[in-house]
């Protein structure tokens, strides 16, 4: 399939270190960086017309350092797969994809305070959905917008995106609070509509079924373990498996299975800790 | 949705023990002992008419026993569950269905030899899809051909039946010296093909990937009487991964199927 993949760059030293298979997507003026890569994907959607037939994609220049794929394996990814593929996924983070039940609420307990707050945001754009009752995996969770895909997934993608900007733009919502309130990322702190954003995609893609792909790069193998360094690879393996099969079978036992694993690596990795200390 | 449920009577004791709510499928006269229960199956496909909005089901005298299941339950399961589907597996072995890649690999297991023998049954009659390396687990695997399908499921059925009965009467050639060959089954001795039958149901499924199929939670029916019914977590591990593996065909799921398998053969060949 025909691709068209952009790498967002912001200054002169990340132009350095794009990937030359990537096109150089230009935010050095970076007018609105509370946005994040929001804004320069905002402005190439809202300025160009976009062909049916190619996969688009709009990468931060961290690409390679969090996936560790190069862009003209991509590339020859995209040759070899059926023009029925709406969404190709690149995402990293093996562990929290499949540690948590969903990445809202991976947000909530990676982002201090926030699950009351994006339950609220979630309700307005789909208020038949529960956060609770959403079972995502490692192949449809979406970290870092590390995906690429067709014109209709990006529409329906800006679509929602374009309700979160609004309700942050305008200081009369009764979201924008919500959506404007800083919340750690780190060292620094960021403005949750930054992360809700990036979880749109996963939302789409779980709502709509969409007929997509993850790409494998040996994921479990690279995996770089944030959560629970003591805790085997496996187990996560194990997690993602059990989500996997309660979606095919839709039998409760799964999930209590997936519940019960998690509560046992929470209480193991605690107690290794205490040992270590 | 409408059910024929019947059970297979080989003996006036099973014809007088028949479970309220199934009926009748005499045979009695059990002509072909060497085709168990692909006899009267046969038998009643080729002489009568199946209606389209009818589940037909042609059960052993064994399977309340070895399911736990009696007529009530398989109704109140379809009234919640059913939706238009073409087959509904209720099929027991939790542990066998789980532990192993696929039912060929877990026959050869206790069968030597079936695994070669529906492969080579393959290659010749089902255009060489190749079940040695196919996937099976609780979703698609149905054991003692306990199962609820519709006409178009039972016509298909019928015509894998007919080939491997074909094959197994042609006589002198490798695949039905194979076919005919006799292997254990606890303390009896019976042909390979019989073993290969009772795995049609679940090569229907893996060569029509359309085909809706409902099943009965396995693991709320009974596991096997073999060792490998004591590896209950490991079993659900087992199926996931292969479920994982269907979906993703990301090999490192099946790399840590197998992984656990070897464990659980290994374990049981020191018992």
């Amino acid at each position: 399939m025909k691709t068209e993949i952009y790498q967002i760059f912001y200054s002169e030293e990340t132009e350095k270190k794009l990937d030359p298979e990537f096109i150089p997507l230009d935010n050095s003026s970076n007018e609105r960086p509370d946005w994040r890569e929001y804004w320069p994907i905002r402005k190439f959607l809202l300025s160009n017309e976009m062909k049916e037939d190619v996969m688009y994609g709009f990468l931060s220049p961290k690409f390679k350092i969090k996936t560790n794929i190069n862009g003209d394996d991509i590339i020859s990814f995209h040759e070899s797969i059926s023009s029925n593929i709406e969404l190709i996924n690149f995402s990293p983070y093996f562990d929290q994809a499949s540690f948590y039940q969903n990445i809202f609420e991976q947000a909530s307990s990676v982002h201090k305070n926030t699950a009351n707050k994006i339950s609220r945001i979630i309700y307005e754009i789909y208020p038949e959905l529960q956060i609770s009752d959403m079972v995502m995996t490692s192949e449809n969770v979406i970290f870092c917008n590390f995906f690429t895909a067709k014109k209709c997934f990006w529409k329906k993608w800006l679509t929602v995106c374009e309700k979160i900007f609004e309700w942050a733009e305008n200081s009369e919502s009764p979201l924008s609070k919500d959506l404007n309130s800083l919340s750690n990322h780190g060292e620094e702190d960021v403005q949750l509509k930054v992360f809700l954003i990036e979880r749109i995609a996963s939302l789409l893609v779980y709502i709509d079924n969409i007929n997509l792909i993850k790409y494998k790069a040996n994921e479990t193998e690279n995996m770089e373990n944030s959560i629970m360094p003591s805790i085997r690879n496996l187990e996560f393996l194990k997690l993602d498996s059990y989500k996997m099969s309660y979606l095919k079978t839709l039998n409760n036992d799964y999930l209590t299975i997936f519940s019960e694993l998690r509560q046992e690596l929470v209480e193991k990795h605690r107690s290794l800790k205490t040992t270590k200390n | 949705m409408k059910t024929q449920i019947y059970q297979i009577c080989y003996s006036p004791e099973t014809l007088a023990s028949v479970p309220e709510g199934f009926l009748t499928l005499d045979n009695l006269r059990n002509e072909r002992p060497d085709w168990r229960e692909y006899w009267p199956i046969r038998n009643f496909l080729l002489s009568n008419h199946l209606s389209d909005d009818v589940l037909y089901g042609f059960m052993s005298p064994k399977f309340t026993s070895k399911t736990g299941l009696k007529y009530e339950d398989i109704q109140q399961f379809l009234k919640s569950n059913y939706e238009n589907h073409d087959i509904v597996s209720f099929s027991p072995f939790w542990d066998l269905s789980c532990i192993f890649k696929n039912v060929f690999e877990q026959g050869d297991f206790f069968h030597t030899g079936l695994a070669n023998a529906c492969q080579e049954f393959s290659e010749s009659h089902l255009s060489g899809i190749d079940l040695i390396n196919s996937i099976t687990h609780s979703e698609n695997t149905i054991f003692c051909n306990y199962f609820l399908a519709k006409k178009r499921f039972w016509i298909l059925w019928l015509e894998l039946g007919e080939l491997l009965y074909e094959a197994s009467n042609k006589e002198g050639t490798d695949l039905s010296i194979k076919l005919n060959s006799e292997t254990n089954y606890g303390i009896q001795k019976l042909p390979m093909k019989i073993f290969i039958q009772e795995r049609l149901a679940s090569i229907c499924l893996l060569l029509n990937k359309n085909i809706k199929c409902l099943a009965y939670d396995s693991f709320k029916i009974g596991p096997s009487n073999t060792l490998f019914n004591q590896f209950l977590s490991e079993s659900i591990l087992s199926n996931s991964l292969k479920f994982s593996y269907e979906k993703t065909h990301n090999e490192v799921y099946l790399e840590k199927f197998s992984e656990i398998r070897n464990e659980i053969i290994k374990k049981i060949n020191t018992i």
